[in-house]
């Protein structure tokens, strides 16, 4: 028995190492992708070509969707910052989904709504009924409130079909975008008109951040330290991964809190999927699927300048079921897309991008648990010896904070964000503390979210439950 | 080697790293704020100098105020980004005469020079230190990198000839883009229109000749510009486009154009299209165009494209009637009762109408 269990944890622990190293060269790749394609990015920006795109009246006009759900204390906040933005012509669709809180009464409110009619596309199908139409005297506000059908991805079909503009701008209700967020990520589709299909902004965390009528005053860190795990978190997943799978065209996620779609191809692959948990990724590799399939020559872009701040959940528990359901949508997207996994017709996507998210993101807490559990207990049973086991601990530590360290420092170099020394300082230790404690839970949240998804049980978009921005003026302070 | 070893071996280079990065960080932010510092001492004892120098050159006695602007040799950037930040705002003489300046300075030669460098991003601040100064000395060197294998490169040379504007700089643009080269190298049409926009009326020539052009973009771009920059006697010209050219794209752009010039004289063209155009866009731009001439003769056509399959067609014609007033308001609401096609673009439109003229749609929503 004692034999059994020995080979069954060395075999294990072989298996981690190889796992480990696997992973690390694969990160290291992209790390160094991402650095080439940031410095460029960075040598090369240019304020005029941004001047041209404001001042040019052929300009492509921007839709800007807003699914909201019990988003009353930011709302009015979010559309104020979209209606400041640096951008000649938009427009800005909220769809009330079923709220049961005063979302719809503060927008009325503040933007003097007025019931109105507008027809639907009738190109992309919908679940939820529409129940009315409103509009602002300007018309660049439309809010149309419909019945919850407790999906995001249906919401923001509603919104594509009374959406007008050529371009689309998902974005989650409590987004604040920096002005020049739509010039930023519409450039790539103006530089190459034929090719881009859709472009993903930076996200950074806003809590902590003071705010007048949707708009950052001063860019500060978050004052508890889970939020602030989560700077790190993001600055990692922006800076160096979406920004080295963007310059491989691969890349799988556009985050839901802020992408641009051409809408011809999000109606042709018929909008959202309404019942995905993680309509985001679902759509990109919808569009992915569709243009490597009819053999076009695309560009899927991720804009590293962070272009837009959002509310990231301060409470463990609201987090936790973050994670859980962006897990759960994970193994939901990559099943739907099974038949892309390891399909050379499908070209870089199925034979490394997908892959890579199996193996390396799908499967990592299950691997990290299991690592977890059995390091102490092939210690108990002095199948290991605790110096190897702490030596090899370390090096899991050590490498999760050296990737945290280069986002930071990539930061840093390239854009500055937070400028005080003592920001640079919190996020260092931060970089440190999310190693102890924090990753092992986001593994289990992780493990438990795609658990949920093996057994099929039902996770709805639901409420987050919202702070609210930190209003230096006015009324909407929580 | 033993695990043991890899793994202390691993570690410590983990913990170099870690503090190496920290450390390495650290003084970069340092040396950038010691950087800005003196970046912000030097622009403030430049910024006096030239304003006094633009504020007295004309007198004739600045010399010594444009030698100590020629001779200075800053630690930073800061003499290149002060003149970058005031020349779009300078026009006329003003302007010249700090161009007068950087070319003293040498700067301008140095950037014709960085054109050819082998480094793709001097060739792309050079390119837009020449169209910032808007040079036509720099109009070779910037069409040359119209061809340039970076994307970026190829971006920067356009928006440069577009800031150098002369009639030249816009002949070089559409040259390039309607050459072999410009196959091989092509341009998006966005910047092409902007930087031929910013021209204006001295490439007006050149895109009248464009719109006989063999490649679809260069006429697609001619047409569209020509339509912003209001030019009259394109007018028939742009007609024959709208009616004749085999790309949609093309067709659109013209139609687009005849409505920013609203000329009574397109209107029967235009309803032509009404009856025989089938791309959704091109149908929409026509409502659009006939919506802006305002001639009662076309309103039959409109009210028959409100009743169109596709809504957008539909919308754009409703829009389109709003403009002739109460007859188009009426017509609009006797199509809103409908409630086969067409009913709901008009009572869409009437509503928006309503809203925003404050008054009720006579019509129930």
């Amino acid at each position: 028995m004692r034999d059994f269990l020995e080979s069954v944890v060395i075999g294990f622990n072989s298996f981690v190492i190889i796992y480990f190293l696997a992973l690390n060269s694969l990160y290291l790749v992209i790390v160094l992708i991402a650095s080439r394609a940031q410095r460029r990015a960075q040598r090369m920006s240019s304020e005029t070509a941004l001047e041209d795109l404001f001042a040019n009246p052929l300009t492509p006009g921007v839709s800007v969707l807003v699914p909201a759900y019990n988003e009353e204390p930011s709302i009015v906040s979010s559309v104020h910052s979209i209606l400041d933005l640096r951008y000649p012509q938009l427009e800005v669709v909220i769809i009330d989904d079923g709220s049961t809180d005063g979302t719809f009464d503060v927008l009325q409110q503040e933007f003097e709504l007025q019931p109105s009619t507008r027809v639907a596309a009738g190109v992309v199908e919908t679940v939820g009924t529409v129940n009315s139409v409103h509009i602002s005297r300007d018309g660049q506000i439309v809010v149309i409130r419909k019945e919850n059908a407790r999906r995001r991805g249906d919401a923001l079909n509603v919104a594509l079909e009374y959406s007008r503009y050529p371009l689309v701008c998902m974005i989650d209700a409590d987004s604040v975008l920096e002005k020049d967020a739509l010039m930023h990520v519409v450039r790539p589709f103006v530089d190459d008109p034929e090719r881009v299909a859709a472009t993903g902004g930076a996200i950074r965390p806003i809590n902590g951040c003071p705010t007048e009528r949707g708009m950052i005053l001063e860019k500060r860190l978050p004052k508890a330290w889970a939020p602030r795990i989560q700077v790190v978190e993001y600055l990692r997943s922006f800076l160096l991964g979406r920004v080295g799978w963007s310059a491989f065209n691969g890349l799988m996620i556009i985050s839901g809190a802020f992408g641009l779609f051409r809408r011809d191809l999000v109606q042709q692959i018929g909008g959202l999927t309404a019942d995905s948990l993680a309509e985001d990724a679902d759509l990109v590799n919808s569009l992915h699927h569709r243009l490597r399939h009819e053999k076009q020559d695309y560009r899927i872009v991720f804009v590293p300048h962070p272009v837009c701040w959002t509310e990231v959940p301060e409470n463990l528990k609201i987090l936790a079921r973050q994670r859980r359901r962006w897990s759960h949508g994970l193994l939901e997207v990559l099943w739907r897309f099974r038949g892309m996994i390891a399909n050379p017709r499908y070209g870089r996507m199925g034979l490394l991008v997908l892959p890579y998210y199996v193996v390396f993101e799908l499967l990592t807490p299950v691997v990290e648990i299991l690592g977890l559990i059995c390091l102490p207990l092939g210690m108990a049973f002095g199948i290991l010896n605790w110096q190897a086991a702490v030596l090899y601990a370390l090096v899991a530590i050590g490498y999760g904070i050296l990737l945290s360290v280069v986002a930071i420092v990539v930061d840093d170099l390239s854009y500055q964000t937070y400028r005080r020394w003592k920001d640079l300082g919190i996020l260092l230790v931060a970089a440190f503390l999310e190693n102890f404690g924090f990753r092992q839970l986001h593994a289990f949240w992780r493990l438990r979210g795609l658990w949920s998804g093996i057994r099929g049980s039902n996770a709805a978009w639901g409420e987050m439950p919202r702070v609210g921005f930190k209003e230096t003026s006015g009324a909407s302070a929580s | 080697m033993s695990t043991e070893a890899i793994l202390l071996i691993a570690a410590t280079l983990n913990l170099v790293l870690i503090i190496g990065l920290s450390l390495s960080t650290a003084l970069l932010k340092a040396r950038r704020e010691r950087r800005a510092k003196r970046h912000e001492e030097e622009l403030a004892l430049l910024r006096p100098v030239m304003m006094r120098y633009l504020a007295t050159w004309e007198d004739g006695d600045a010399h010594d105020l444009a030698d100590m602007l020629i001779g200075y040799r800053g630690v930073t950037t800061s003499f290149e980004e002060l003149v970058a930040g005031l020349l779009p705002k300078l026009r006329g003489a003003d302007r010249s005469v700090l161009v007068d300046i950087l070319r003293r300075r040498g700067t301008i030669d140095e950037a014709r020079l960085n054109t050819s460098s082998r480094v793709a991003v001097r060739r792309y601040r050079a390119v837009e230190l020449l169209g910032a100064a808007g040079v036509s000395e720099g109009i070779p060197e910037a069409a040359k990198l119209l061809a340039d294998h970076s994307t970026d490169v190829r971006l920067a040379a356009v928006r440069a000839l577009g800031r150098i504007g002369t009639g030249e700089a816009g002949a070089a643009l559409l040259e390039h883009l309607d050459s072999e080269e410009g196959q091989k190298y092509p341009l998006p049409p966005h910047p092409v229109t902007m930087a031929l926009l910013r021209i204006g009326a001295d490439a007006t020539q050149a895109l009248t000749r464009a719109l006989d052009a063999e490649q679809v973009e260069v006429r697609t771009i001619a047409a569209e510009v020509l339509g912003v920059l209001g030019v009259y006697p394109a007018v028939s010209e742009l007609q024959i486009r709208m009616r004749v050219d085999p790309s949609v794209s093309v067709r659109l752009g013209a139609t687009h154009a005849l409505g920013r010039l609203s000329m009574p004289s397109s209107v029967d063209d235009l309803t032509a299209m009404l009856r025989t155009e089938e791309d959704v866009e091109v149908l929409a731009a026509a409502c659009n165009a006939l919506g802006r001439i305002i001639d009662p003769a076309s309103m039959p056509e409109l009210e028959q494209a409100v009743a169109h399959p596709h809504p957008t067609v539909r919308v754009a014609a409703a829009m389109a009637l709003v403009p002739f007033g109460e007859t188009g308001l009426d017509r609009l609401r006797e199509i809103a009762q409908r409630d086969a096609a067409g009913g709901d673009a008009a009572r869409e439109v009437l509503a928006r109408n309503s809203i925003a003229t404050n008054t009720t749609p006579l019509i129930s929503l």
